[in-house]
Order: structure tokens, then C-alpha cells, then sequence
């Protein structure tokens, strides 16, 4: 009897275990892997996205994968990477995370948390970062810290100034300055 | 520890990166080897901008300070002395410090004050520079008026 049955039970695992590769490969709706599990509508390998005006790149933002959620509007990201270039010829800003969430309707990023920045020959830390588009500053918060130029900086909360190279702390500064 | 630098604690601060200065604002407190400061507003001034080390930013450039210029109700004290002044401005190559407006430098029960006061870090020496409107103003206790009576 069981010799009889081995090839349609033989069938049946073969089929469940193509099934499940296909399951998981196809852009259907399934769970991206971040710390929610969220379920997502359209699931995006290597996103770019890009911001111009009067010819010119105002802003960049690339990431690893990113997970668009319709209903919601917000995209879910992992490893994203900010770039804002800015009116003036200046140097880029540039802010990276582990983690970020675009909100399409409010037009705001935020990023968290191993946030890092570069900005006018500063290094940045935090645990969060937001941008808000046509605002001309990004937000830092929680455990900031600016380090370069023989200098560190730490305090509770920053804004890095993007159209001009220029950085406000504010709620409490303290700073070490090496050098004579 | 900073053995050697400057730490600034102020309640806000403003890097401008293109004009090479820090600007503290808000109970500004600054501790050096040789002194501490008190004031309202502080402004540091970097002499260069420095290369950053891509590698390690940590580490950095060491900036050179050019000058830092504190401004009101101004207070520095160090090797037994206080100066007291509306404007004080440190020049960290020369160790000097200068105090105008109102200019005050105080040690034990005497004082002294005129227009402007010149302090030398190095060799611990002032120097009192007095003018038409503010003449040079010394105020000194002798021992004797303690009125030990000996």
C-alpha cells in the first residue's frame, strides 16, 4: 500500500516545496523583513529617489530596499541614504541610518537610528534624524554628537542647517576643543 | 580629560563652518588649564579649516584656536586673580588676555580698574591702561586696617 502511495506523496512535497520558493521571490504581497513585519504592497530592491528644480538635484535619496505600503502612502526603507546638495555650490550633506519611513502626504523622511552625517566638515551622530521637505534643516535627536575640526560636540538636539554650512545645538552644548 | 584644550558648556551653539567660528550663547561656562570663564555670550574663533581626516574623523584636525571673545557680565579667574568686565578677548598663541568695558581685576581685598586691563598669562603680569574718561582707579588694603594694632 505505502509503495503504492510513495509517488503522489513524493508529488505533493515536491509541489508544496516549489510553492513556497515562489511565494517568497514573487512581488505579492508579503512581509518585509523589518523589525515590524509589516506587510507591504510593492516591495523595491536598490530605491532612488530624486528631488529637482530649476536644473538642478536639490536632494537624493538611495536605499538598500524599501517597501511601499499604498493604503498607508509611506514608504518603508532599509539602509537609506540622504544626500542633499543644496542651492549654493556648497558641499553635500549627506545622512545614513538603518532604518527610514517616508511619509508621501506629510513629505517627511525620518531615519533612525545609527544615524551619521556629514556636513561641512563635521561628523554626526544621533539616534533619529527627520527631514521635512522645503524645510531647509534636518532635525538630529537624542545622544547628538559632532565631531571634527579638533572639536566635539555633545547635546540633545541639533539642527544641521542645509543651505549654508552652518550647525545650531541647541537644550544644552557641551563642548571640547583640542588644540592650543 | 581634556588636559590641554578648552570645554565649553553653554545651553545653545552655533558652528558656521564657513566663517571658521563657534558662537555659545546662554550661561556660557569655559574651563582651560589656566582659567575659567563665565559669560553670556562666547565666540570662538578657529584659526583654519583644517583638512578633515577621512579615515578617522574622530580624531580630527586639532584647530587652532585663533581668539575667543566673551561677552557680557564676563568673569575669568585663575592664579588667585578675577577679572571682571563687559568684554573679554583671549589670544591662546600669546596667552593674553584682555578686558574692556568696564574693566575690573580683583586679588584678595585689592582692586584695581581702569579703561582697559591687560592680563599675561604666561608671566602672570598685568598691565592698567587708563584714559581721559577712565582714569586708572587702585584700591588697595594694608594689613593695618585690619586693626590688629601691632
Amino acid at each position: 500500500m505505502l509503495k503504492k502511495a510513495f509517488p503522489i506523496i513524493l508529488t505533493v512535497m515536491l509541489m508544496f516545496f516549489l510553492l513556497s520558493i515562489f511565494w517568497r521571490e514573487t512581488p505579492g504581497p508579503r512581509q518585509v523583513d523589518f523589525d515590524q513585519d509589516l506587510e507591504v504592497d510593492l516591495n523595491i530592491r536598490d530605491l532612488t529617489l530624486v528631488q529637482s528644480g530649476r536644473d538642478k538635484k536639490i536632494w537624493e535619496l538611495d536605499a538598500k530596499q524599501a517597501g511601499f505600503m499604498r493604503k498607508e502612502n509611506i514608504y518603508l526603507l532599509q539602509e537609506p541614504v540622504m544626500t542633499y546638495f543644496g542651492e549654493k555650490n556648497g558641499e553635500p550633506v549627506e545622512i545614513r541610518a538603518a532604518r527610514g519611513r517616508i511619509d508621501q502626504d506629510s513629505g517627511t523622511l525620518y531615519m533612525w537610528p545609527d544615524v551619521k552625517a556629514r556636513s561641512g566638515g563635521l561628523y554626526t551622530t544621533s539616534e533619529k534624524a527627520t527631514y521635512k521637505e522645503g524645510e531647509g534643516h534636518v532635525l538630529l535627536e537624542d545622544n547628538v554628537s559632532f565631531t571634527g575640526r579638533g572639536m566635539r560636540v555633545d547635546t540633545p538636539r541639533a539642527l544641521i542647517m542645509l543651505e549654508e554650512d552652518k550647525i545650531v545645538a541647541t537644550q544644552g552644548v557641551r563642548t571640547s576643543i583640542r588644540g592650543n | 580629560e581634556n588636559d590641554k584644550g578648552t570645554e565649553i558648556t553653554s545651553r545653545d551653539m552655533t558652528f558656521k563652518g564657513a566663517e571658521n567660528l563657534i558662537v555659545f550663547s546662554g550661561d556660557v561656562y569655559v574651563r582651560r588649564p589656566d582659567f575659567e570663564l563665565w559669560s553670556d555670550k562666547l565666540y570662538v574663533y578657529l584659526r583654519s579649516d583644517a583638512d578633515m581626516d577621512e579615515t578617522a574623523p574622530e580624531a580630527g584636525e586639532d584647530d587652532d584656536i585663533e581668539k575667543i571673545v566673551a561677552r557680557g557680565q564676563v568673569r575669568i579667574q585663575g592664579e588667585g586673580r578675577e577679572g571682571r568686565s563687559g568684554l573679554l578677548t583671549y589670544y591662546p598663541d600669546t596667552e593674553i588676555v584682555e578686558l574692556e568695558q568696564d574693566p575690573r581685576l580683583i586679588e584678595g581685598k585689592n582692586s584695581v580698574e581702569g579703561e582697559k586691563i591687560v592680563l599675561n598669562l604666561k608671566d602672570n603680569t598685568s598691565r592698567v591702561y587708563g584714559s581721559e574718561e577712565r582714569r586708572v582707579r587702585v584700591i588697595f588694603h594694608s594689613d593695618d586696617s585690619d586693626g590688629d594694632g601691632q
